[in-house]
């Protein structure tokens, strides 16, 4: 018996989603291209700032 | 540019006496709720995670690392996104458990007094290091701003002004089990000076340093290496070490969890909080770099983890350097502050208490007030003497917290088991623990003081498996984890968990717990009372219990079996916040025993399963249409127009419906539970003799509020099908209906009146011809009369006026008789033997008074002596409608017959008629009230009504049988009055 907000529910399966995006982006090699040479100063907060849209959006709709 | 330490001090104790009145103000109500349970102050007070590591050493990191700094504060926000995953779980356990710190929560997963012991230690030595980096952080802070000052006066002076903050924003009183208002609102306004600090800072280097962000673009450009060094080291590293152990670190250092679920607010926040948190993290991150660059501008003398304040007192601006200076004091207290708040309760439940202290006499509370406050001034000093050990040489600001963070990690496979693997065991999580912690322990805690690093078979193991080298925490936190992991899991299968654990598993999981089974010895509230006192202390014991029954809402006079079972819960509940689970159910255990042979009410069976679908809201398959047809079945039983009682086996009430709640005045909560026994009067008696006696059926009378009501009960047994058959009596109990007649039977009382008014202005017409016949004889054989003086003929008309006199008086009494009768109601009509043959003669009569003109002859064939049990005059109020109705029905010298004659222990009657009949689609309506064939005028609808009633109180029953065009038969039964003989 597991909640829908909890593991397998839709609300949460889109956050789980949401991390495993941002995990690669910033675990895997795929952070090279925010960090390749020529990026702008800025470029890994814009990332940065796009996963938090991201999961705000995830945990509004994952809210009870 | 320099300051005095003086100043220094003085700014910086200002500063937190402005917190400390902030705090004040919240717990005094001065700050309105919305400002202090408001999303946004819990996402600020979380940012107690960015401590003077943040503030000063992401610019040294990233000095040499470039923006892998931001690793740190990537893995808060990864574990942001993991807020529905395992922060709301968390969170909902620790609500509904009182779990106030991590060891509790642990110690209840696995139980024992073993793992709070393990965990609080490992918690401890985790601390240390990061206790000591901020004394380091104030001490080298203050020396940048006042190069002379004293070493160890600044970092005692902090220690002392941490120590008496810590008492006073968290130590004042002693439970933790209520959220600190002021705390949380006081950390939440310090991560907001540090943040504005840093921001301000970084925001300032680029206007005063580079003239402005298209200066700092042109530096950029001129020096490429810069922004090289930022970014080429961040691509060559690895940072998933630093990932999951920030990532875990977010909510399971000690402040983390004690902010985000100790003293979270009530209302949601998490929601807010996923997004606001890791914005704070970003805001204050971006400082870094510009502060970075700024420094090399400047050409400030490395290291650069004091850039922060040396930057704006190089370029003079003493104001930036004190705010920035009040920024770091705002992060390392904050951190100290919120660290031994939490870690001190932890120490006190799962240190000091084993040792007996909480049986020592006198006030208990008291006892743990006191220490609280050492221990928090333990924990202080400890991490003060850690920071004199240091090796200085070994460690920069970020090495002390990433070893700290190690540490902490070691919970991750212990955390996720306790959420998600019920198959877990208190072996597995304390083996997998004690050889991960005992790895972090040797290869990263050690070398701390030793200055060694990694010894040398670590040092080929790190090579070996490809690390690189001078980071020992990225090596330390695969070979630590790993191992724990797979000692976890591996001994978790090696071993059983005791029912204990498996209960404690299910909870966690969010799967069914089983019901409690058993009942409490203690009968009553005064004995809990007196059971508790031995253990607690009789002040302790006396406010524990008072204050179960208010947050169950349960009176000193409970008696209820479940209910009692309920406040024992709740006291250990609430002892766990006090004490630890492991204590308080020990502490409960000893005081309040159970009766395991005891049956669980059946009430309270219902109940667990009502709160477990409750709680199971939102849930998907199968569940949530269980759950809607339960919703949908209550809603019938709790909107029955008649009183519903369910009984369990042992009388105890099980269901007590709207209706009936509205009629006993008595709430469905306060009686669920109890047995029909222990009901207020008249219910008790009445209910509990009507469900124990032998008949399923009774009428009575009782008196409510003040009025005489009558009530019809009904009882059935209630068996389900699904019964076991080899625990039959388990589930035997009965179903009660309670049924109020009162306002039904004044109804009908009126209806049988107004019947009878009506009936005798149909007859008073009849009457006055009647009467008006022997009036004239009477008028004219008395004016004769006058003139007449023969004695024996004067004798003979007055015989004559006698006679005609005498049958004026049996018409008048015939109609006062049958106007007046069950004007008093339906209740109470006295019963006899009755007569049929005179009665349906009488009625024959006085039927055709009233229909003198119809030329329709009556003929009874009733055979004599036949009598029924009732009311004369009621039945003779139903013969008289149903003649009337027939002689109605009938054509001009029609006939209608009245038959009489036994059909066992009942007697039937028939009246025929040769009428018009009845439409097949009006014969199911002739017994609604109102209903009527009758042209306007001449009849009232009522009639069939009250007959039908008036037949069904005398137990008897009413057909019709009628052809359109071949007459009507109406055919009542009625109970046979048995013989004299027979009866005696």
């Amino acid at each position: 018996m597991k909640p829908s907000s909890g593991p397998g529910g839709q609300p949460v399966m889109l956050s789980l989603f949401v991390f495993a995006v941002a995990a690669l982006l910033f675990g895997s090699p795929l952070r090279h291209l925010w960090l390749r040479e020529g990026a702008s100063w800025y470029q890994p907060f814009a990332v940065w700032l796009g996963v938090i849209v991201l999961g705000a959006w995830a945990a509004r709709r994952s809210a009870p | 540019m320099t300051f005095e330490l003086g100043t220094l001090v003085i700014a910086s104790l200002t500063y937190l006496l402005v917190l400390f009145l902030i705090a004040y103000a919240a717990e005094r109500g001065r700050i309105p709720s919305r400002i202090t349970q408001h999303p946004l102050a819990y996402a600020l007070a979380l940012g107690v995670y960015a401590t003077s590591w943040s503030y000063f050493g992401s610019v040294g990191y990233a000095s040499q690392h470039g923006f892998r700094y931001l690793a740190i504060y990537l893995g808060a926000t990864l574990s942001c996104l993991l807020v529905p995953v395992l922060w709301r779980p968390l969170l909902e356990l620790t609500r509904q458990l009182r779990l106030t710190s991590l060891a509790d929560l642990f110690a209840f997963r696995y139980p024992g007094q073993a793992t709070g012991t393990a965990v609080t230690l490992a918690l401890l030595a985790g601390t240390l290091p990061y206790l000591a980096l901020q004394v380091r952080a104030v001490v080298e802070s203050a020396r940048v701003l006042s190069p002379p000052a004293s070493a160890t006066t600044v970092g005692l002076g902090f220690c002392a002004i941490s120590l008496v903050f810590s008492v006073l924003f968290g130590a004042r009183y002693v439970t933790p089990r209520e959220r600190h208002e002021g705390l949380a609102l006081a950390i939440a306004f310090e991560s907001l000076v540090k943040g504005v600090a840093l921001v301000l800072v970084g925001a300032w280097a680029v206007v005063s340093v580079f003239g402005g962000p298209g200066g700092l673009q042109a530096w950029l450009d001129a020096h490429p290496e810069a922004l090289r060094a930022m970014q080429q080291p961040a691509r060559e590293q690895s940072w998933a070490p630093m990932l999951v152990i920030s990532c875990a670190a977010a909510f399971l250092m000690p402040r983390q969890y004690h902010v985000a679920f100790t003293e979270s607010p009530e209302r949601d926040t998490l929601s807010t909080a996923a997004w606001a948190f890791p914005l704070l993290l970003l805001l204050m991150n971006m400082a870094v770099p510009l502060v970075l660059w700024a420094g090399r501008e400047l050409g400030l003398p490395g290291p650069a983890d004091f850039h922060v304040l040396a930057v704006p007192a190089a370029r003079g601006a003493p104001a930036l350097a004190m705010l920035a200076f009040l920024g770091g004091i705002s992060a390392s207290s904050a951190m100290v502050i919120v660290t031994t708040l939490a870690m001190a309760p932890m120490c006190l439940t799962h240190l000091v208490l084993p040792l007996g202290y909480a049986r020592s006499p006198g006030n208990l509370y008291r006892r743990l007030l006191w220490a609280r406050r050492v221990l928090i001034a333990a924990i202080i000093l400890a991490g003060y003497a850690f920071y004199v050990h240091l090796d200085r040489r070994a460690s920069g600001l970020v090495d002390l917290g990433l070893v700290a963070f190690v540490g902490v990690a070691q919970f991750i496979p212990g955390l996720l088991g306790l959420l998600f693997w019920p198959r877990a065991t208190r072996v597995g999580f304390l083996s997998g623990l004690a050889a991960g912690t005992t790895l972090w322990a040797l290869l990263l805690l050690v070398p701390l003081w030793s200055g060694f690093g990694l010894p040398p078979w670590a040092r080929e193991l790190e090579t070996l498996l490809g690390f690189t080298p001078g980071e020992p925490w990225s090596f330390v936190t695969f070979t630590s984890l790993t191992l724990n992991a797979l000692a976890f899991v591996g001994l978790s299968l090696a071993t059983r968990p005791s029912p204990e654990e498996a209960e404690a598993a299910r909870l966690c999981a969010r799967e069914a717990p089983s019901l409690a089974a058993g009942s409490v010895t203690a009968g009553s509230p005064d004995e809990f009372r007196r059971q508790l006192a031995p253990v607690l202390g009789p002040q302790a014991a006396t406010a524990e219990l008072d204050r179960a029954l208010r947050e169950l809402g349960l009176s000193e006079g409970e008696r209820r079996p479940a209910e009692l079972r309920r406040l024992r819960d709740q006291i250990e509940r609430n002892l766990s916040g006090l004490l630890g689970p492991v204590l308080a159910r020990l502490a409960v255990s000893e005081a309040l025993q159970v009766d395991p042979r005891a049956r669980t009410a059946l009430a309270e069976q219902l109940r667990f399963v009502e709160e477990r679908l409750r709680d199971a809201r939102g849930m998907t398959g199968p569940v949530r249409e269980l759950e809607a047809v339960r919703r949908y079945l209550q809603r019938i039983l709790e909107e029955l127009p008649v009183g519903a009682c369910a009984l369990g086996p042992d009388q105890d009430v099980v269901i007590w419906n709207e209706a009936l709640e509205r009629l006993s005045g008595l709430r469905s909560e306060e009686v669920r539970g109890q047995t029909l026994a222990h009901l207020p009067e008249p219910w008790g008696g009445l209910l509990a003799g009507f469900a124990s006696g032998p008949d399923a059926g009774a009428e009575t009378q009782v008196r409510l509020d003040g009025r005489e009501r009558i009530l019809r009960l009904h009882r059935s047994l209630a068996t389900p099908s699904e019964t076991p058959r080899e625990e039959p009596e388990q589930l035997k109990g009965a179903v009660l209906l309670v049924e109020d007649l009162t306002e039904r039977k004044a109804m009908d009382a009126r209806l049988a009146h107004q019947d009878r008014l009506a009936s005798v202005g149909r007859v008073a017409a009849g009457v006055a011809h009647e009467i008006g016949n022997p009036l004239t004889a009477i008028t004219s054989v008395a004016q004769n009369l006058r003139y007449e003086e023969d004695p024996a003929e004067i004798r003979e008309r007055v015989q004559l006026i006698l006679q005609q006199a005498r049958r004026i008086d049996a018409i008048v009494r015939a109609l006062v008789t049958f106007s007046h009768a069950g004007v008093t109601g339906g209740h109470g009509v006295p019963v006899t033997r009755v007569p049929l043959a005179p009665l349906l003669t009488e009625a024959a009569q006085l039927s055709r008074l009233g229909r003198k003109d119809a030329d329709v002859r009556c003929v009874s064939h009733c055979p004599e002596g036949l009598e029924v049990v009732g009311n004369t005059q009621r039945l003779e109020q139903v013969f008289v409608n149903l003649i009337t109705n027939a002689i109605d029905a009938s054509p001009r010298g029609g006939q209608v017959e009245l038959f009489a004659g036994e059909d066992g222990e009942r007697v039937r009657v028939r009246v025929v008629d040769q009428g018009h009949g009845i439409p097949p689609e009006l014969a199911q309506r002739i017994f609604e009230p109102f209903f009527t064939t009758k042209q306007p005028g001449e009849g009232t609808g009522l009639g069939l009504a009250l007959v039908s009633s008036i037949v069904r109180e005398h137990g008897g029953t009413l057909e019709v049988d009628s052809q359109p065009g071949a007459g009507t038969t109406f055919t009542v039964t009625l109970p046979k009055a048995m013989s004299q003989r027979a009866m005696a």
